[in-house]
């Protein structure tokens, strides 16, 4: 049995767990291919992306008031994977 | 790739604002992963612009002002993974070798990924409005360069950061990461303090379980400074629940010789710059014990809290921030009573 410090030699002539770990599923083995860099911009701040919280000051005056709701959106993460949406609360 | 990137300054972390501003505008780094004489990699002679371990995060102001209108810069990430020896299995990259008749995925095209180094493209366009005042310069005055010439002091400008104090702390412990095998052979990381748990399979096992007798319990509002031992070849990003702390240093010492009591084999040294103040999530580097400050007080509630029937106090807890790690089984409980 491997133990903490045959792992640290192990480690240092190896590399990382790759020595130790068996090689199941390697990352990105089942992601599509074709997926395009650099195409999406950021969804940024405001009407047309991420609401910005604004305080109600007249309902509890002298207060910043929020109503924060939380609700079912879907928005385009990468147009390349086709029919793929994420659904997000 | 020679050049360095626009100007890039650091003001805040993951636990709000850092004492200074950071200047973080280096040429790009070099890596160079050395072993000491233990043949642990030492994270400290890693060169780097800005580390950040999962939840670390970093608020920086990026100057693009100086660009010329339709550049293209590449936010590039070239840390190695796992951290920091790293692994070509975790290596995305254009043109990368095609490793699919080894269960992985085909080379990468130009322009598309996987690419684990390509983060983010920046397209500099033209501005919009009035220029920004000159704030950047005066960022840059009081930022901390990377060779830690501190700038020019402005009072009044910088957050008041509150310093634990060394001299309140009422208690040092030893606290270790561990790495082994469980029952089904699989590896399991561990947290333990610096007394021996296990010598069955040859050799001192310090770790224990979550669900383990609680061996941090602290008193509430008190201050003590853990130091903890990464016994293992990876940097860790250790997480506190309720409360912040403050990282005093970082020291290697021999790995394979400790059995509970250190034998350090080089001297203390600081945090980065961008590491002062308050800190969440804290990089522990391999072979390297780090010293952190805390204190522990409750937080004050308008209702009365309970106390938990498994152990009498307010539990909390302290893990890793790599959440599968976390969840087999780095993670033991932070007792307040």
């Amino acid at each position: 049995m491997s133990t903490r410090r045959s792992f640290l030699k192990m480690a240092a002539l190896a590399s990382g767990s790759a020595l130790v770990l068996p090689k199941l599923a390697w990352p990105f083995a089942q992601s599509p291919t074709r997926i395009r860099k650099f195409i999406v911009p950021l969804q940024g701040l405001g009407p047309t992306g991420i609401p910005v919280a604004t305080p109600d000051t007249t309902t509890f005056p002298g207060e910043d008031y929020y109503q924060i709701h939380v609700g079912e959106f879907t928005q385009m993460m990468h147009p390349d994977p086709r029919g793929i949406r994420a659904s997000r609360t | 790739m020679n050049q360095p990137g626009p100007r890039f300054i650091q003001i805040g972390n993951e636990a709000g604002f850092i004492p200074f501003p950071v200047a973080l505008n280096n040429p790009p780094p070099q890596f160079s992963v050395q072993n000491d004489a233990n043949g642990n990699p030492t994270a400290s002679t890693l060169k780097y612009t800005l580390l950040l371990a999962p939840a670390e995060r970093a608020d920086v102001i990026i100057d693009f002002s100086h660009l010329p209108v339709g550049s293209k810069l590449i936010l590039f990430d070239d840390a190695p993974a796992p951290f920091p020896q790293g692994d070509p299995l975790n290596d995305y990259f254009t043109g990368d070798p095609d490793m699919t008749v080894l269960g992985g995925a085909p080379s990468t095209p130009t322009g598309f990924g996987p690419n684990t180094r390509t983060l983010m493209q920046f397209q500099v366009v033209p501005r919009v409005g009035p220029a920004d005042p000159p704030s950047m310069n005066l960022l840059e005055a009081l930022a901390v360069s990377a060779n830690g010439q501190i700038g020019q002091l402005v009072n009044g400008l910088l957050p008041r950061l509150e310093q634990l104090e060394l001299r309140k702390a009422v208690r040092v412990r030893d606290l270790t990461r561990n790495e082994t095998f469980d029952d089904y052979g699989r590896l399991i990381q561990l947290l333990g303090t610096n007394q021996v748990q296990d010598t069955s399979n040859g050799q001192l096992e310090f770790g224990r379980a979550y669900d383990s007798e609680p061996t941090e319990v602290v008193h509430p509002g008190a201050t003590e400074v853990w130091r903890i031992f990464i016994l293992t070849g990876d940097t860790h990003p250790m997480h506190f629940h309720l409360a912040n702390v403050q990282v005093l240093s970082r020291q290697p010492f021999n790995v394979p010789a400790y059995d509970g009591v250190p034998q350090f084999t080089d001297k203390p040294r600081l945090p980065d710059p961008n590491e002062l103040g308050w800190k969440e999530t804290v990089r522990m580097n391999p072979g390297e014990c780090t010293t952190i400050i805390a204190r522990f007080d409750l937080p004050k509630v308008p209702y009365s809290v309970p106390t938990s029937p498994r152990t009498g106090g307010h539990e909390y807890v302290w893990r890793y921030h790599i959440l599968e790690h976390e969840e087999h089984d780095m993670m033991r409980p932070l007792i307040v009573k």
